[in-house]
């Protein structure tokens, strides 16, 4: 949603916008843990769901429980009157088939409200146990089109998370096709992921004598440009992030007026406590009367617009 | 062990026909709308149509791919485009996009569906899942290994497509929107930039960079050579093995499909594959590569010897210099590729026919005089050849130490 192209034509759509009637329907905002430790952070927000990763299948965030934890850390949140969605979007190697099916069990027992997924075994998975309606669609930029979305609404899935490279009117476009749309309004988005251990394989190829840190981040800079992408490697292989966070807050509201009911900022390398302000902000917004959001002046949004929109046209 | 189809890409019309003469089974080409491989010459529908008729008659199969990933008004023309494929002849389309291969079905229910390697399927259940919305084929993302193949072909849920020969993706094919950002070309609309191959600085968390002195990061693979896994993959139960480079040239093509017909056809006879006869081929194709080729992921996940972090040496050790457009008599007609002299030591190839090493003794214009040198491509001239050759044989310089190439 955030390519150069695109946000020029954000800016000049939003000028270009009558005045937006915020939607009857209060839209949900996600929270996408950075941390499985501090959770209780975003139990105080107004986030209305989390999101964590299961260890072994999920991917972009450094949140993950183990599957048995699972079922007390939903009873947790939702004791807070809050959603918890598992994050399950790394692609399912055949061998990893039979513990799949296993886990999608214990999603189910433990009473979680959803899961994200992005490998189309998961859509089977899901249509075997009779549990599509938890599936939270989400492979990255398959998902671009309203006619994309619509195909994948009709199996009966919970939502469909759009392509990060999709244009304000684009997005748009996809809500008159399909009505259970979410995008990613904050927070990293993902550029690029390998199978391949491509940190530790190059830094045995060139004998560095710093050898990979588990868990450590890297940044990665084309040797003819400024910007620094946030690279790392995990069990899944390989994977290479924005060079800047995703900052929609100048949109919110025409997103929600356009039809968009699911709002999910990313916390990965920023923090729970960041994903926390930028998660109330965002509710700020939302609930204040169309035309005032550009103009709010909450604390938080100060370090936001460090990031923002016109700051990536600069670059 | 069932047939295997053999696959081969191709960016038009001469390059189908090649590939279809030097033993493919079948191609999988691009029309002019809703394809990757933007910059490959594609297919106008009139020469669709041509190559379909062409590949019927010759008992072979055309693929069409219409795997972009569509936004929302990418999607404007689709119906009409694809009914006019079904009415072309093609055998199937190969699409990565839910929305093309519904709108394929609606037109018609038989319209045979490929689901494209741009989706990653790694496993079984998202075969069945494909099976269940209606397709008829899937080809497997390029990180399977052999183990994984085996298990899902013997599930037998669908017929599997695997690549066998060729550029790698460093991603999960569809999932890299490196270019998109870098360069504003959409990966999955035909613009794909390969970001992925440049020159970048790799700092640590601190910021200290780690490549300093060294060669710098890349993330670029070595193209995947599988000679040495086609047994394996045929006795798999695999449906397909696919080649990879819609933009590679006809010698290429002529060149790398020959080799893996060779084999296919000598396992296939024999029930197992000679080693000596892999390691013939392997040099026969190393005639027309410039890019080092490794196993890609059929051993595992690839290691650094898997990847290239410096310039990749171009290191084609012969040249195309003709293509055999017929033969009278002693001499054969050739369409000029590349400069070559008369006395340089050539070797020929063609459909059919093993290959032959011998000296251009002699060269003659149209009008019947003789040439030192031919440095005109696509000029016709006759070659001295007194020895049976095929129309459509290629002709090759073969460096000799000491003499210019």
């Amino acid at each position: 949603m955030m390519n150069r192209e695109s946000i020029q034509k954000t800016a000049d759509e939003i000028k270009a916008e009558p005045v937006f009637q915020p939607a009857a329907a209060k839209t949900e905002l996600i929270a996408a843990l950075d941390s499985a430790d501090d959770l209780d952070t975003l139990l105080q927000s107004q986030a209305d769901a989390l999101v964590i990763g299961i260890q072994g299948f999920s991917s972009q965030t450094r949140a993950q429980i183990q599957p048995e934890q699972i079922k007390e850390t939903a009873d947790h949140v939702h004791a807070h009157g809050k959603k918890l969605y598992v994050n399950v979007q790394a692609l399912l190697r055949q061998s990893m088939l039979s513990e799949a099916q296993a886990l999608l069990q214990t999603i189910i027992e433990s009473k979680a409200d959803g899961f994200y997924a992005a490998d189309d075994g998961w859509l089977e998975l899901a249509a075997e146990a009779d549990c599509l309606s938890l599936l939270i669609w989400k492979p990255e930029t398959l998902n671009a089109s309203g006619a994309e979305a619509a195909f994948f609404g009709s199996l009966g899935v919970q939502a469909i998370s759009l392509s990060h490279e999709l244009s304000l009117r684009e997005v748009g476009q996809c809500a008159e096709d399909c009505s259970i749309l979410e995008v990613q309004i904050g927070g990293y988005t993902n550029w690029m992921e390998s199978q391949r251990p491509l940190l530790s394989n190059y830094l045995s190829f060139i004998e560095s004598p710093h050898p990979l840190q588990p868990g450590s981040i890297y940044w990665l800079q084309e040797q003819t440009r400024q910007e620094r992408m946030p690279v790392y490697q995990d069990e899944q292989g390989t994977h290479v992030m924005s060079s800047e966070p995703l900052v929609s807050d100048g949109v919110l509201n025409v997103l929600q007026s356009g039809g968009i009911s699911r709002m999910r900022i990313d916390g990965f390398l920023k923090g729970n406590t960041w994903l926390a302000k930028q998660i109330d902000h965002a509710r700020h917004i939302l609930e204040k009367q169309a035309g005032q959001a550009e103009e709010s002046q909450l604390e938080s949004s100060k370090v936001w617009q460090e990031e923002s929109i016109l700051r990536k046209q600069k670059g | 062990m069932e047939k295997i189809e053999l696959l081969a890409p191709a960016g038009n019309l001469e390059k189908a026909i090649t590939a279809l003469e030097y033993g493919a089974d079948a191609v999988y080409i691009g029309g002019q709308s809703f394809s990757l491989r933007s910059r490959a010459s594609n297919f106008t529908l009139e020469e669709i149509r041509t190559l379909c008729a062409y590949a019927k008659e010759h008992g072979k199969k055309v693929h069409v791919t219409v795997n972009i990933v569509p936004h929302p008004d990418d999607l404007q023309g689709l119906t009409e485009y694809l009914k006019e494929l079904d009415a072309a002849g093609v055998n199937a389309i190969i699409a990565s996009s839910a929305a093309i291969i519904d709108a394929a079905k609606k037109i018609n229910p038989s319209f045979e569906i490929h689901v494209s390697t741009q989706r990653s399927n790694l496993n079984a259940a998202g075969v069945r899942f494909w099976k269940r919305i209606g397709a008829d084929r899937v080809v497997l993302g390029r990180e399977s290994n052999l183990e994984d193949i085996r298990e899902i072909c013997q599930e037998q849920i669908l017929p599997v497509e695997v690549f066998i020969h060729g550029g790698m993706c460093i991603s999960y094919s569809g999932r890299c929107v490196l270019s998109n950002h870098m360069t504003l070309r959409d990966a999955n609309r035909g613009g794909c930039a390969q970001s992925c191959r440049w020159k970048y600085n790799l700092f640590d968390e601190e910021g200290h960079e780690l490549s300093a002195g060294a060669a710098p990061f890349s993330m670029s693979s070595k193209d995947l050579m599988g000679l040495d896994f086609v047994e394996d993959l045929m006795k798999s139960g695999a449906a397909s093995l696919k080649i990879e480079g819609r933009m590679k040239s006809a010698y290429y093509l002529a060149t790398v499909v020959s080799s893996y017909r060779k084999l296919i056809d000598a396992i296939a006879s024999q029930g197992s594959a000679d080693p000596d006869f892999i390691k013939e081929l392997k040099i026969e194709i190393a005639k027309a590569e410039n890019r080092p080729a490794g196993p890609g992921f059929y051993q595992g996940i690839p290691r650094e010897n898997v990847q290239l972090y410096r310039k990749h040496d171009e290191n084609v050790t012969q040249e195309y210099i003709g293509l055999v457009l017929d033969q009278q008599g002693d001499w054969l007609h050739v369409q000029v590729k590349n400069r070559f002299f008369a006395g340089d030591l050539a070797e020929i190839f063609g459909p059919g026919m093993e290959n032959e090493k011998h000296v251009i003794e002699k060269i003659l214009d149209e009008d019947g005089n003789a040439l030192e040198v031919c440095r005109n491509p696509m000029e016709c001239v006759k070659i001295y050849w007194p020895r049976p050759a095929v129309k459509g044989a290629m002709l090759r310089k073969v460096p000799v130490a000491g003499k210019e190439a």
